[in-house]
């Protein structure tokens, strides 16, 4: 998933002051049940699962965003043609049951699954899903900009109006057969299709409520009345209201297709601060939260709360600007990922069950790479390269390190921490840190992908889904203001591997590109950290390491 | 005469009624107060007896614990002071062990209080007329429309005409006398049996001051109540009280009935109280005068410079010193909304006045009159609307700098306010060279000799020099304003109210030592005062204002031996001891 | 006419002050051991006087002692790690013989943060407070010194900063001067100015109609003169009681600044607002890392408000003439 912007530091500080919104929680459960839960046996009784959304949704339709909150608003009422294997990040059959691709990659049929239809009872068919390419495909103005359609421009490289893309043509031989046309291979479609972004949605309730319609400028888009409020998809669980900043309420989809499941409302109150959101977890307002510090599993799990952690689909990185001049010396780099003790880091400050990174992709994604460079922890070996390239105790290489500040992600839940132990085992070996705190979003985003004198850097990516290209194309495939490089070759591996039709052939050329990538080492890969999520006890929650989580699959507790 | 006094209590007129038990008896009554310094004792020894009808008068400066008797007496002392000796009884019932609770009831009822301050002592939100039923009400006098009624009565009997309208008032609609009636009509709306009388007229100008207390009089009188008068007045005392107490340092000296005390002082500290009370020492001029005892009259009482006063009369076509030739000051009415504005108030109106080298002129008037403006403007501290000043023939307005200064080398102010007078950051030493060195004096050696001359000149110990005015008296002070005042030896002292805050004897001191100055040094006074006494006794040219006006001026003798005005009559016959009959030094 | 020059005053005239009673006899006698004491000698001495003053000077004395002697005193150096490897994510060492008051969650010894913490205080308090409090006087002796359209000038300038609210100017002023020590010391400074200035200027305004001051015009003295040797000085006394009690404040607002994340710098600086922010992750697994420079931070205002407001108390006016 994108990274995505966050509350200022101020206001996550500000919303500290404020007691938690939680508190405000609309709780109209006939049942009267505090926690909003019935007796989870069905029979008519209402059971609501109250999930804390760190923030708002940017949009209620998922083409035109491209955050977790939207998307995880968005899983629970849309389908896409493509799902998720439970609990991997594999491409799964979803609203189409199968799919064949042409030898040349060019052509993709889709067989569609029969009986959907949308919650204004609209008929799902290839029709309509040639209707969900097209509009895609021909969005203009704000729409086609990077800020809103972002994963469409990512996968499909651009749009019908300029002409680079690689989607030609939707075609719909029968109700149940849908083929798209590509003009170039584009391998990793299939899992592509699998993100919220490209969801069906409702053909007639797009018209209806000019869905392509975004009005504003890029600053300040205005979104059209669909994405504020007519979101209509095939999933489990319908639209019922959006108070901003105070929660977004779904309720079950009785005309549900699949699996109904036992939860029939979906509450997700806005809680921005981590600390309100265990607090309201612990006060009995929610059931259930993500982005779970480390620091609170223990505690929560103590006291008898479900602690569920994701398979790590993420990589936390040292970020080495070659711009600067210091860094662009090889030696230099070497002496830095020599010098970090990344176990002991692991151990200290992410959660359990982290692992060390050693590829820029996590080991179960395609073409990972066992036998790369792996630069272990050798004080002494920093201490000689950095000799090599003429530093010296007299003469310390001074280098300019940026954190963010007041934030959590799911691959860097404690920056401060991974910040000081990297920063103290670097002075260990003798290079002085300038350390530059800035509050996540917008500045430390804006140091590090807009400016060219930032020096060291924490960041990291979370997989959107299981393809190579989806962690390291974005970094590496093209020069860029965050890495400082221009280095053909490398694009060029990347960029060619991405295209390879065949699987294996596919595999290899990423594994070929990994191992480059970690000889030239523009970054050092620190970790794959566990992002764990809290639950009111007896909840069984479908965690998914792309967050394809569903709630018709939870499960909860029998009271 | 005798300077022994007897130790033993002093019946306050309890042998002329023998038989009746007195209404207050006070028995070797001795107040501490707890302070950082540790456990002072205030008032110690004391016993006197208040009977029913009877106005007893305690005279003493400040300091000498007259007030803490009256705090003892009525329960009211501060949180730091305790009776530690003695008994104080009312009617039979010991106050100084009653608990507040039970000393509460009595307040009002049976003990009523005059506070000194008339302008603090009055709530400011609340209307006059709510104030008096309030303590109607809760003295359980009076309630509802009775009370009202009872209010209006009070009112009209404390001479406040148009009572009914005069309720619905607030107190800065009142001015300051009528505000001290109000206090009266309160400390006596419960018809107590002992009203306590605290200085209940020295905020007051003189001509209120009678008014008031001639009020009081009448009210008390009409209900046989008893008044315990604390005043610093000894002729107040006389005039008011048919017994006065005399306190010094804590201590009762002296009592006895009003007038033997006045004509047979036995304790010494009875004498120079005696002989410093300004209004008693006008009226002894008086009576010498009228005794025809020219000679008598130039004893310690009259303090004005006798030569320059035959030089005056004689040089009467001498060009004078100082020249006031219409002066007028005109302030600016307030703002009062967006554009309007209060009327323009004429402080100081034509007003014109010779001043012949090396004598005094006096400037009286009530406050309000516009005397000190008169002075400030002399001062070139304040710029007048119109009219001029003129120093030996040249006018004084509008000078360069350079000539301002040399005009300030020639005349000096001395203020009231001691206290406020002197830069509390400086030394005594610093304060009076701070003149020599704005202009240029000397060496620092010469400067420091010449503070010294000075401090010795004012009688002060060279060993004040390094004091902060913190340290010093209210009469130490204000001889280091003089010092200060004659650093640059100026031709013109401006004394405004330059005695006002002392006590009579500090007064009295003060006073001695300007007119010693004068003599010494050929000095020039205006002196400014609302005090008439006091001008009988250094003047020799008075001007009397009213309004902003000179309603009357001439020779000190003319003025008040035959005032031509009504209202300087007026001022006149407000001076307490007025009618006393008192022994005439040397006679 | 009388020749004689007046008989001197009885030995001490009889205490001129006002009532109640023969005390201030008996106190002026006391006081004339101490001759030529300054008013604020004789403050200081009725501070020595007020157990509430020694409290105070107490708390102020220790902290600006542990700010001083930090590098001497203090087990570790400042922002050093020395358990940074004892720490786990779910698992912050508390007090051991090593680790007098435990770990924070980076490893650093928390009685070592502390005292340098207390020396960042000091340092952000005072600096800032100074600041102030000059470019308050400034500000407040032109208004004061002139009437007129500088004095009005001067005043709406002070009515405008006066109308920000201090935590939003502050966080402006970090914002463009960047995040470091250095804007909160700004911020704090700018923000006490215009109370400074009013502050100056009422009393001296109060100051310039004593007589003492009419009198030294009479002497001839230039408006300057009067104004910086006489008005000045006397009129200083409240804005030192405000520089005291400021400092409380700028105790509480640097941390407030540094809760904020305005610090700046390494996460393991050693300031107690910045101590308290790392802590409320693990409120729930070592709440000590908390309630430390919680009490830190409390303790030393309080200090300093005591101190100040027992200074007042020595100050004031009417205890001036009472004594």
């Amino acid at each position: 998933m994108r990274r995505t912007a966050q509350w200022a530091a101020l206001a996550a500080a500000g919303a500290l002051i404020l007691t938690s919104c939680a508190s405000q929680r609309e709780n109209d459960d006939p049942t009267g049940d505090g926690t909003g839960t019935g007796d989870g046996t069905g029979g008519g009784e209402e059971v609501t699962f109250t999930f804390a959304a760190s923030a708002d949704p940017v949009a209620l339709d998922p083409a035109l965003a491209n955050d977790g909150e939207t998307f995880r608003v968005a899983r629970q009422m849309f389908e896409g043609l493509v799902g998720t294997v439970p609990g991997t990040p594999d491409p799964a059959p979803l609203l189409a049951e199968s799919w064949e691709v042409s030898d040349d990659g060019l052509e993709y049929t889709f067989q569609l699954v029969e009986g959907v239809t949308f919650h204004d009872g609209t008929e799902f068919n290839a029709e309509a899903v040639c209707f969900n390419f097209e509009r895609w495909n021909n969005f203009t103005g704000l729409a086609a900009t990077e800020s809103l359609s972002y994963y469409w421009l990512k996968v499909n490289g651009g749009y019908a109006e300029d002409g680079n893309g690689k989607y030609e043509s939707c075609e719909a031989p029968d109700a149940a057969t849908a083929v798209i046309h590509l003009a170039s291979p584009l391998p990793e479609l299939v899992a592509a299709l699998s993100l919220p972004a490209f969801s069906m949605q409702s053909p007639t309730a797009l018209q209806e409520y000019d869905a392509d319609n975004v009005q504003g400028n890029a600053e300040a888009p205005v979104l059209p009345e669909y994405a504020l409020g007519h979101p209509t998809g095939t999933g489990p669980f319908v639209f019922d209201s959006w108070s901003p900043g105070e929660q977004v309420v779904l309720t079950a989809n009785p005309d549900y297709w699949g699996e109904q499941g036992q939860v029939t409302r979906v509450v997700f109150p806005i809680i921005s601060d981590s600390t309100a959101r265990r607090q309201a977890l612990e006060a009995g307002d929610i059931d259930g939260y993500d982005l779970v510090g480390p620091a609170d599993v223990v505690a929560l799990e103590e006291a008898g709360y479900e602690i569920v952690n994701r398979d790590a689909f993420n990589i936390l990185y040292l970020g080495m600007n070659q711009a600067v001049p210091e860094l662009a010396d090889i030696r230099v780099r070497q002496a830095i990922a020599h010098a970090v003790d990344r176990e002991a880091l692991v151990a200290a400050t992410l959660p359990e069950g982290t692992e060390v990174a050693t590829n820029f992709v996590p080991s179960s994604v395609v073409g990972y790479n066992e036998d790369v460079q792996t630069y272990e922890y050798d004080p002494a070996e920093a201490q000689s390269l950095l000799a090599e390239a003429g530093f010296t105790e007299d003469n310390p290489l001074t280098l300019d390190f940026s954190y963010p500040t007041n934030v959590s992600r799911p691959y860097m839940p404690t920056p401060e921490q991974v910040f000081e132990r990297v920063a103290a085992d670097l002075e260990e070996v003798g290079i002085m840190v300038e350390a530059t705190p800035l509050p996540w979003s917008p500045d430390y985003l804006d140091r590090i992908q807009g400016t060219t004198d930032h020096g060291l850097h924490l960041l990291g990516w979370t997989g959107d889904y299981n393809d190579t290209y989806n962690f390291i194309g974005v970094f590496f495939a093209q020069p860029g203001m965050e890495w400082g490089f221009d280095n053909p070759e490398i694009f060029q591996l990347i960029n060619d591997a991405r295209v390879l039709p065949d699987l294996e052939e596919q595999t290899t050329a990423y594994e070929e590109a990994n191992a480059a990538l970690l000889e030239f080492l523009p970054g050092l890969p620190i970790a794959h950290p566990v992002p764990s999520l809290a639950f009111r006890e007896g909840i069984v929650y479908p965690a998914s390491p792309v967050q394809d989580e569903v709630y018709n699959m939870v499960e909860m507790p029998e009271e | 005469m005798n300077a022994d006094v007897p130790e033993a209590p002093i019946g306050g007129g309890t042998e002329s009624t023998p038989g009746t038990a007195a209404l207050l008896q006070v028995r070797d009554l001795e107040v501490t107060f707890t302070t950082d310094a540790g456990p002072t004792v205030a008032v110690s020894g004391v016993s006197f007896d208040i009977h029913r009808g009877q106005t007893v008068a305690v005279v003493g400066e400040s300091g000498s614990g007259k007030s803490t008797i009256a705090a003892a007496v009525l329960g009211l002392l501060p949180g730091n002071g305790r009776v530690t000796a003695g008994t104080v009884t009312l009617r039979e019932q010991r106050l100084d062990t009653m608990s507040a609770r039970r000393l509460q009831p009595l307040r009002g009822t049976v003990l009523g209080l005059v506070p000194q301050d008339p302008m603090t002592n009055l709530n400011p939100t609340a209307t006059i007329g709510r104030q008096l039923i309030e303590t109607l009400e809760d003295t359980g006098t009076a309630s509802g429309a009775q009370a009202r009624e009872a209010a209006t009565e009070l009112l009209t009997e404390a001479g406040i005409g148009q009572a009914q309208e005069r309720l619905r008032a607030y107190p800065h609609q009142f001015s300051g006398g009528m505000r001290q009636r109000t206090l009266i009509a309160i400390g006596l709306s419960a018809s107590p049996e002992l009203l306590v009388a605290d200085e209940p007229t020295s905020a007051l100008d003189v001509t209120v001051q009678k008014v008031v207390l001639d009020r009081m009089e009448a009210l008390t009188a009409a209900r046989g109540t008893a008044v315990m008068l604390i005043t610093h007045d000894l002729g107040l005392a006389a005039e008011r009280a048919s017994h006065v107490l005399v306190m010094y340092r804590g201590r009762l000296v002296e009592s006895g009935p009003a007038l033997e005390l006045l004509t047979h002082p036995r304790h010494e500290y009875t004498k120079r109280l005696l002989a410093a009370a300004p209004s008693l020492a006008s009226r002894r001029i008086q009576i010498a005068k009228q005794a025809g005892a020219e000679g008598a009259v130039e004893g310690a009482d009259l303090l004005s410079a006798t030569d320059g006063r035959d030089q005056h009369v004689t040089d009467a076509g001498a060009a004078p010193l100082i020249r006031v030739q219409n002066l007028r000051k005109v302030f600016p009415g307030a703002q009062r909304g967006l554009f309007g504005r209060e009327p323009d108030v004429v402080a100081v109106d034509d007003v014109s006045f010779d001043m012949h080298r090396g004598s005094t002129v006096a400037i009286v008037g009530e406050s309000g009159s516009g005397k000190s403006t008169v002075a400030r403007m002399l001062l070139q501290l304040l710029e007048p609307t119109s009219g001029q000043v003129l120093l030996e023939g040249e006018p004084v307005q509008a000078r360069s700098q350079r000539e301002e200064i040399a005009f300030r080398r020639r005349v000096q102010p001395v203020f009231q306010d001691p206290y406020s007078s002197l830069d509390p950051l400086f030394t005594v030493f610093r304060t009076i060279e701070e003149p020599l060195r704005a202009h240029p004096f000397g060496s620092p050696k010469e400067r420091a000799a010449r503070v010294y001359e000075l401090l010795d000149q004012v009688a002060l110990p060279q060993s004040m020099a390094r004091r902060y005015p913190a340290e010093l008296s209210g009469g130490q002070r204000q001889r280091v304003a003089i010092a200060r005042a004659l650093a640059l030896q100026p031709e013109i002292v401006v004394c405004d109210e330059a005695v006002s805050a002392l006590d009579v004897i500090v007064q009295s001191q003060i006073l001695h030592l300007l007119a010693d100055l004068q003599e010494r040094l050929g000095l020039t006074y205006l002196f400014i005062s609302h005090d008439l006494a006091v001008v009988r006794q250094i003047a020799d040219h008075t001007c009397v204002m009213e309004q902003g006006r000179i309603v009357e001026q001439g020779p000190t003798d003319v003025v008040f031996d035959s005032p031509a005005e009504a209202y300087t009559q007026r001022l006149l016959a407000a001076i307490p001891g007025r009618d006393l009959e008192l022994a005439v030094p040397g006679s | 006419m009388t020749s004689t020059l007046p008989a001197a005053e009885p030995p001490s005239e009889p205490g001129a002050p006002p009532e109640p009673g023969g005390a201030d006899g008996a106190r002026s006698a006391k006081d004339s051991q101490h001759d030529g004491a300054s008013l604020w000698q004789q403050a200081l001495r009725r501070m020595r006087r007020n157990p509430i003053a020694i409290v105070g000077a107490v708390i102020v004395a220790a902290f600006v002692l542990v700010a001083v002697l930090a590098p001497w005193i203090a087990p570790y150096p400042a922002q050093a790690t020395p358990g940074r490897d004892l720490i786990r994510p779910t698992l912050i060492p508390g007090p051991s013989a090593e680790f007098p008051l435990g770990l924070d969650r980076f490893g650093s010894d928390v009685l070592s943060q502390l005292i340098w913490g207390a020396r960042a205080s000091l340092i952000i308090g005072v600096v800032s407070t100074l600041l102030g409090l000059f470019g308050g006087v400034a500000l407040g002796l032109l208004a004061g010194a002139f009437s007129g359209w500088v004095d009005t000038l001067a005043m709406r300038l002070v009515d405008l900063m006066l109308a920000i609210p201090s935590l939003l100017l502050a966080v402006s002023i970090a914002a463009i001067a960047g995040q470091n020590n250095s804007s909160i010391i700004i911020a704090i400074g700018v923000v006490q100015i215009p109370i400074f200035a009013r502050l100056l200027r009422g009393s001296m305004l109060q100051q310039r109609n004593q007589d003492y001051v009419l009198a030294a015009r009479s002497l001839g003295l230039t408006r300057g003169t009067v104004t910086m040797s006489h008005v000045l000085p006397n009129s200083l006394g409240p804005v030192i009681v405000q520089a005291t009690l400021v400092l409380a404040t700028a105790v509480i607002e640097a941390a407030a600044l540094s809760f904020l994340g305005l610090g700046g710098g390494r996460p393991t600086e050693a300031e107690w607002g910045r101590m308290l922010t790392g802590a409320q992750a693990e409120l729930a697994l070592a709440p000590q890392l908390a309630i430390l420079p919680g009490l830190c931070i409390s303790i030393t205002a309080l200090g300093f408000t005591l101190l100040g407001e027992s200074l007042r108390e020595a100050l004031d006016p009417r205890m001036r003439r009472r004594r």
